[in-house]
């Protein structure tokens, strides 16, 4: 019988990554940087590539930038219906609402510093705040004016993006998230270190998964929180996880998720009329 | 049996008992007193320079109890307003003692500080009057100036023997009213603790908890690490406080590396558990020595000097970086040394201190031929 990481033990992994801090604009910049370098890497293992070409005139640029998009809302994504989505925009906490993931990383990573770096003679590096580059884009950089690749020191730097997060066990408790609705090809006997090798192995490059699977290996002697982590029933993280009530009250999003339907509703060609409220 | 003094009040009544003060035991009336029936004691010697100061201005005379009263308030070692503070808002802790005709004999910045409170608050504020009738104790009417003296010397010359909890206390209360919900700004107001503080309290906190739980790990000889130091969870708790301001160093010098650098992080541990540091500057110093590849070997040696070889090491590099002049200064006069060295001199030197400058001065003859040789 199939097994999968439990949602249990996900919901308990994923809320481990929250930040220490609980407000602000770090956590956020910190999450988005994380999860566009972790797509653009599984781009790179999917296309066996070491630099992406992300030219949006070109097929191939527009194709690598396509796969970015879906390999970006396959990690943050939690729940989307027709009306509903439930989404990651800040490690440990989900949010409901806003623009799709594939939106969010078009409208601002393939967007702002791609055609910065296009456009610059110097060389471009992402991110700069904390100044932990992972990412070198642009002409200089690269060699190819759309050109993107992984910045040299990008392993000694990946930690630093994440000092922000209170727990000991971040890669750990990283991959278990992003692996939460994967089959796992384990017994359940085997280690949760067992489980998550292969399946990072498969989903991203070769040096990434040789420093992720040394990082879990040694956070083990701090996870005493992965007791029985697995299940026969795989059930959505959605379904457990509690949304961010202060986010989700705000003012911006509500009017974000209004504009969301309307241009849902222009789409599907459905009429409607806004009311206004009377004085 | 005497009777109390006027200045007690009689609701409630004054209570007789036997209170020990500098070893000897004497009968005191406990009860309530106005304040305003009491003088501030005007020789102070607390206050002894300022009230020099105020004298030579005035003239020679004696002062009043609203200058003293001033020069109480205005004198920052004297900490009146921290005092007041105190007293809004816990009140008089421990009551005052008065001799028989009313001269205060302890409790004088209490006393002032009360005062100062009563300045401060509106006269229509309901809590004044737990302030203008405060608890003290009266010496008994047969009290002799000798055990006026032994009250004077019991209450302010006596070290007190009261002890703050430990740091490791403080901040486990900190991060128990943290894990019930409070934010800092609660916390910051709860424990009259600046938000910084509070802070930092809560990062070291972060530290301990991942030392204690490496600590209590079993010792694993198949892991790359070796596992953790295999201690019961009370030992490791007990090692943490007892370490505790060399965590808060660690939180304020090298919080981000602990976070990143994983192998940083056990050695750091390990070093603690070994007990490697000696001093706060060994700490602080730590994690540049892990990246420097000649002070991580000195503090990687066994020794009890390990940590401040290492640090010996990265202030010496630092000087020599920073400051050229220095080394010219310190070559001028090793080799003005090496001038007045007699062949003598030389010859009395054991021979392994004669190897090593031969060493040395060759090592010097091969780094300046390729220096030049490089220009």
């Amino acid at each position: 019988m199939p097994l999968y990481f439990s949602s249990e033990q996900v919901l308990r992994s994923f809320e481990r990554l929250a930040s220490r801090k609980s407000n602000g604009k770090t956590p956020l910049e910190r999450t988005s940087a994380l999860m566009y370098f972790f797509a653009f890497d599984a781009t790179l293992r999917k296309t066996g590539k070491t630099l992406l070409d992300l030219n949006p005139k070109t097929n191939d640029g527009k194709e690598n930038r396509k796969s970015i998009e879906l390999e970006f809302a396959r990690l943050v994504l939690l729940e989307k219906t027709s009306d509903f989505i439930m989404q990651v925009a800040e490690l440990g906490k989900a949010t409901t609402g806003g623009k799709s993931p594939e939106k969010r990383i078009s409208s601002n990573f393939l967007t702002v510093p791609l055609k910065k770096a296009s456009e610059q003679s110097k060389a471009y590096t992402y991110p700069n705040r904390p100044s932990a580059p992972l990412i070198k884009m642009g002409l200089t950089a690269t060699g190819c004016n759309w050109g993107m690749t992984k910045y040299e020191s990008w392993s000694d730097n990946l930690p630093k993006l994440l000092t922000e997060i209170k727990e000991p066990t971040v890669f750990t408790d990283l991959a278990i998230f992003i692996m939460r609705d994967n089959v796992l090809n384990v017994s359940s006997q085997d280690s949760y270190m067992d489980a998550l090798a292969p399946l990072i192995k498969q989903r991203f490059t070769e040096d990434l998964c040789t420093f992720w699977v040394e990082r879990i290996k040694k956070e083990h002697v701090f996870a005493k929180h992965i007791n029985a982590p697995y299940s026969v029933r795989h059930e959505k993280l959605s379904k457990k996880i509690n949304t961010i009530g202060k986010d989700n009250n705000s003012i911006d999003k509500y009017l974000e998720h209004i504009e969301y339907l309307q241009n849902l509703l222009s789409e599907n060609s459905i009429e409607y009329t806004i009311l206004k409220q009377e004085k | 049996m005497s009777t109390y003094p006027q200045f007690i009040s009689d609701k409630p009544m004054p209570q007789i008992k036997q209170r020990l003060y500098n070893g000897r035991k004497l009968i005191v009336w406990e009860g309530k007193v106005k304040i305003d029936s009491i003088n501030g004691w005007v020789e102070n010697p607390r206050i002894e320079l300022a009230k020099k100061k105020l004298l030579s201005k005035v003239g020679n005379r004696e002062l009043t109890q609203e200058e003293i009263f001033d020069l109480m308030k205005n004198d920052p070692d004297v900490k009146l307003k921290d005092l007041r503070d105190d007293l809004l808002k816990n009140g008089l802790r421990e009551p005052l003692t008065l001799s028989y005709d009313g001269k205060l004999l302890d409790g004088n910045r209490r006393f002032f500080a009360i005062k100062y409170a009563l300045e401060t608050m509106e006269k229509s504020n309901p809590n004044r009057q737990d302030l203008e009738i405060v608890d003290a104790y009266v010496l008994s009417q047969d009290a002799t100036a000798e055990d006026e003296q032994n009250v004077l010397v019991e209450e302010n010359f006596s070290a007190s023997l009261k002890l703050e909890w430990p740091d490791y206390v403080k901040a486990t209360k900190i991060i128990d009213a943290a894990s019930e919900g409070l934010d800092i700004e609660a916390l910051s107001t709860k424990f009259d603790w600046p938000k910084s503080k509070i802070r930092e309290t809560i990062r070291i906190n972060e530290i301990i908890q991942e030392y204690i739980t490496y600590a209590t790990s079993p010792v694993d000889p198949e892991d790359d690490m070796g596992g953790g130091f295999g201690m019961s969870e009370n030992d490791a708790e007990t090692s943490a406080a007892k370490n505790y301001q060399y965590f808060n160093e660690a939180q304020k010098s090298f919080f981000d590396p602990l976070k990143s650098d994983f192998d940083f992080k056990i050695q750091f541990f390990k070093w603690i558990h070994e007990g490697k540091f000696s001093s706060f500057p060994e700490v602080r110093v730590a994690y540049n020595a892990w990246r420097h590849p000649e002070a991580k070997a000195a503090l990687m040696q066994p020794e009890p000097t390990a940590a401040k070889a290492a640090k010996a090491i990265l202030d010496y590099n630092t000087r020599v970086v920073r400051s050229g002049e220095e080394a010219i200064g310190r070559i001028d006069t090793f080799v003005k040394f090496l001038h007045d060295l007699t062949a003598t001199d030389l010859k009395a030197l054991p021979a392994a201190s004669r190897e090593k400058l031969s060493q040395a001065l060759n090592l010097v003859i091969k780094m300046s031929s390729a220096a030049s040789d490089n220009k």
